[in-house]
């Protein structure tokens, strides 16, 4: 069974003819085959025919002036909108590197690592990695993966 | 130019229609025709290249009476009131829906159901989507079917 709303949109464009033909042919096929859907068509055939009486009676209901503002999206707009997104992500991506940078540089100066000098490839202790937390008091080894 | 004579040809009545609907005056309907086929021959070339010329066609139509509105009345505020005297109850149930939706939502059922636009066309008419073109009437007509079901 089709959805009921998706079934109105499609007999609403069936009888507005803007199904294409095959298209067309299948819901006509299921309307037949289907009750439920036969007096779907018949009130949206009823519907359509109320909205097109009403707007063909009362033309006060065609709005007199524009109905909205559109900004006319010329090619060189389209560009010009392009280029300019382009530049303010490239801006932000400068940014937030300068920020990662500059918080890094921080937080290592917050916490006071001092790496010794890596001798890890001139003798015993060559595969670990030692470095003293001044903040925690303590060294830490780590070992070479 | 022979396309644009038969476009002159094909549209003019619709046209003619479409101007007396908002302007209710005969002569301004012809003034105004007349206008929209001056701007049409600076830009002819738009016009035909366009995926539906008629369409198109109405989208001038569409700035010449807003441009007409405003010299006329440039601080007209829009409302709606009811001119046909007598409707029946259900006419007049579906006109209190549709004068409460957006003016563009308005737009596009009166290219519909008045001067018998396609979806496409309607779409180079108002410059916006295909889509959205069938999904805002589609909202309408949804709006005046629950009405019609609760009367």
């Amino acid at each position: 069974m089709m959805k009921p709303e998706t079934l109105r949109a499609l007999l609403i464009d069936r009888q507005l003819g803007e199904l294409p033909t095959d298209a067309a042919e299948l819901l006509d096929a299921y309307v037949e085959a289907v009750p439920a859907a036969r007096t779907e068509a018949e009130t949206a055939a009823r519907t359509l025919n109320t909205t097109r009486e009403t707007v063909r009676c009362f033309p006060e209901l065609a709005p007199a002036v524009e109905a909205e503002t559109e900004i006319q999206i010329t090619p060189i707009f389209y560009w010009f909108a392009r280029a300019a997104a382009l530049v303010a992500v490239a801006a932000l991506a400068g940014w937030l590197g300068f920020r990662a940078g500059q918080s890094s540089v921080a937080v290592n100066k917050l916490t006071g690592v001092t790496k010794v000098a890596d001798h890890r490839f001139d003798g015993l202790w060559a595969q670990y990695q030692v470095a003293y937390d001044s903040r925690r008091g303590t060294v830490v080894v780590s070992q070479e993966q | 130019m022979p396309d644009v004579e038969q476009l002159y040809l094909e549209c003019r009545e619709a046209l003619t229609c479409y101007f007396l609907r908002r302007h209710r005056s005969a002569q301004t309907a012809e003034d105004l025709l007349q206008e929209t086929f001056l701007r049409l021959m600076r830009r002819v070339d738009r016009c035909l290249a366009a995926a539906s010329p008629r369409g198109y066609l109405f989208g001038i139509a569409r700035h010449v009476s807003a441009d007409a509105w405003r010299r006329a009345q440039p601080s007209v505020q829009e409302t709606i009131e009811a001119t046909t005297p007598q409707a029946d109850a259900c006419l007049e149930t579906a006109r209190e829906i549709i004068a409460s939706l957006p003016a563009l939502q308005r737009e596009i059922l009166d290219l519909r159901f008045q001067h018998d636009l396609s979806y496409a066309e309607i779409a180079e008419a108002l410059g916006i989507p295909v889509g959205t073109v069938r999904s805002r009437l589609h909202n309408a007509l949804e709006m005046v079917r629950e009405r019609m079901e609760q009367e």
